[in-house]
């Protein structure tokens, strides 16, 4: 097992990035919270020998993925999502903000997590597809569409 | 977009109750970094072993239902209409999805769900869309998937069965990354097979287009690509779409 110290600063270290991987996913900050507990709980309990920063970041990310799907897969959840919902403080989130975190959302599942691991986390095409099992022709295809929708929903040229 | 999608993000942050609370859970759970989970017995166990024990029931009731429809194989039936279908471990259908509008059609006109897959696949080959694409000299992909190789081997065999009188038909094993992979490019798997194959020949080739190719057209484009042109050249084709994502924007 992990000690306390150790715990304390993966969740310095990745509270942000666990969060936002959430925020794609999940429907409610309730099952971010679930989410959060599970997470840490397997880092803190886990074995494995993290070669590098990097290859720890690239776990939590996996993880976090795998913890949201496994829970979206409960035949219970709602289907329907709002920022609102997502958010603690959603007044905090300035409007033009908000206007892009709700086009992210409204892209199909298999698109955010490319979106946000290329695009905010600055991480290329091989490189995602090593950290989501995908090819990488995939995740460049991937990429390729989201961007699409996203300049559709919102706006062509202004959209920079 | 790079930047607007940076900054948007940049202000979500996991705010600063909900770290704390997930440290209060971490000390409890592993016993303030002492011990695994603690495990209560006994006493406690007595008391609340009724509430237990109905607990116990609609878990198991829940577990049923959740098991039956959770998918354990799938099948890509692939020839223009493309079609496919989830198998559970009791080896029925529990989804039958049309991947284009032919195929969108025949799921339609299909009542294949909840039955066996052996029952469903006979059904599927016999009717009037897909014997009319063989007759044209459509090529029928069948594609089994899944975790469960035992499983998966056994629907193979069935599948062979039911096409043993089309010299068109080919039905092979894929994994469940592949189908991952097809479902991620909006392809059945059996065209992702074949898309994949052309386009290590032909990069040029998007998966758009696969979409509206039917396999014979798909098929027939490969062997041209085999027996033609010797100057292709593939190395160029994948660093050029490299070189487009390999820089942050």
């Amino acid at each position: 097992m992990r000690s306390e110290w150790e715990a304390n600063r993966a969740i310095d270290r990745y509270a942000d990035l666990v969060r936002r991987v959430c925020m794609i996913h999940l429907k409610n900050h309730a099952d971010t919270e679930d989410i959060f507990q599970t997470v840490f709980l397997k880092y803190v309990t886990g074995t494995t020998e993290f070669e590098s920063e990097e290859h720890e970041k690239a776990w939590f990310i996996r993880v976090t993925i795998n913890a949201c799907k496994d829970l979206l897969r409960s035949f219970f959840r709602s289907r329907t999502v709002s920022l609102d919902d997502l958010l603690e403080q959603p007044d905090q989130v300035p409007e033009d903000h908000r206007e892009v975190l709700e086009a992210v959302l409204a892209l199909p599942d298999k698109y955010r997590d490319v979106v946000y691991l290329h695009y905010y986390e600055g991480y290329t095409a091989p490189e995602i597809g090593t950290i989501l099992h995908k090819n990488p022709n995939t995740v460049y295809t991937l990429l390729t569409r989201a961007r699409d929708e996203l300049r559709k929903m919102l706006g062509g040229e202004d959209f920079e | 977009m790079s930047k607007n999608l940076k900054e948007a993000f940049d202000s979500i942050h996991a705010d600063p109750e909900l770290k704390e609370s997930t440290r209060a859970f971490l000390r409890e759970k592993t016993g303030n970094y002492t011990a695994p989970e603690p495990r209560r017995r006994s006493g406690g166990f007595r008391r609340l072993a009724p509430a237990l024990a109905c607990a116990a029931l609609l878990v198991v009731g829940l577990s049923g239902y959740q098991a039956y429809f959770t998918p354990t194989s799938a099948i890509s039936i692939d020839i223009n209409p493309s079609v496919e279908l989830e198998i559970n471990r009791f080896d029925r259908v529990i989804t039958v999805e049309g991947l284009n509008d032919d195929g969108t059609a025949l799921a339609a006109e299909l009542n294949v769900r909840f039955m066996s897959y052996d029952d469903a696949l006979g059904q599927i080959i016999a009717s009037d869309a897909i014997q009319q694409c063989l007759a044209d000299d459509g090529v029928l992909s069948i594609v089994v998937s899944g975790d469960n190789e035992v499983q998966q081997q056994e629907i193979l065999r069935c599948a062979r069965r039911c096409t043993s009188g089309e010299s068109n038909a080919h039905c092979y094993a894929g994994s469940s990354e592949d189908l991952a992979e097809a479902q991620a490019l909006g392809l059945p798997l059996g065209k992702y097979h074949a898309y994949e194959e052309l386009h290590a020949l032909d990069p040029s080739i998007t998966p758009e287009e696969a979409a509206g190719m039917t396999m014979r057209e798909l098929r027939d484009r490969i062997d041209a690509c085999q027996d033609g042109d010797e100057e292709e050249s593939y190395g160029g084709g994948q660093h050029q779409h490299g070189g487009r994502w390999n820089q942050h924007e």
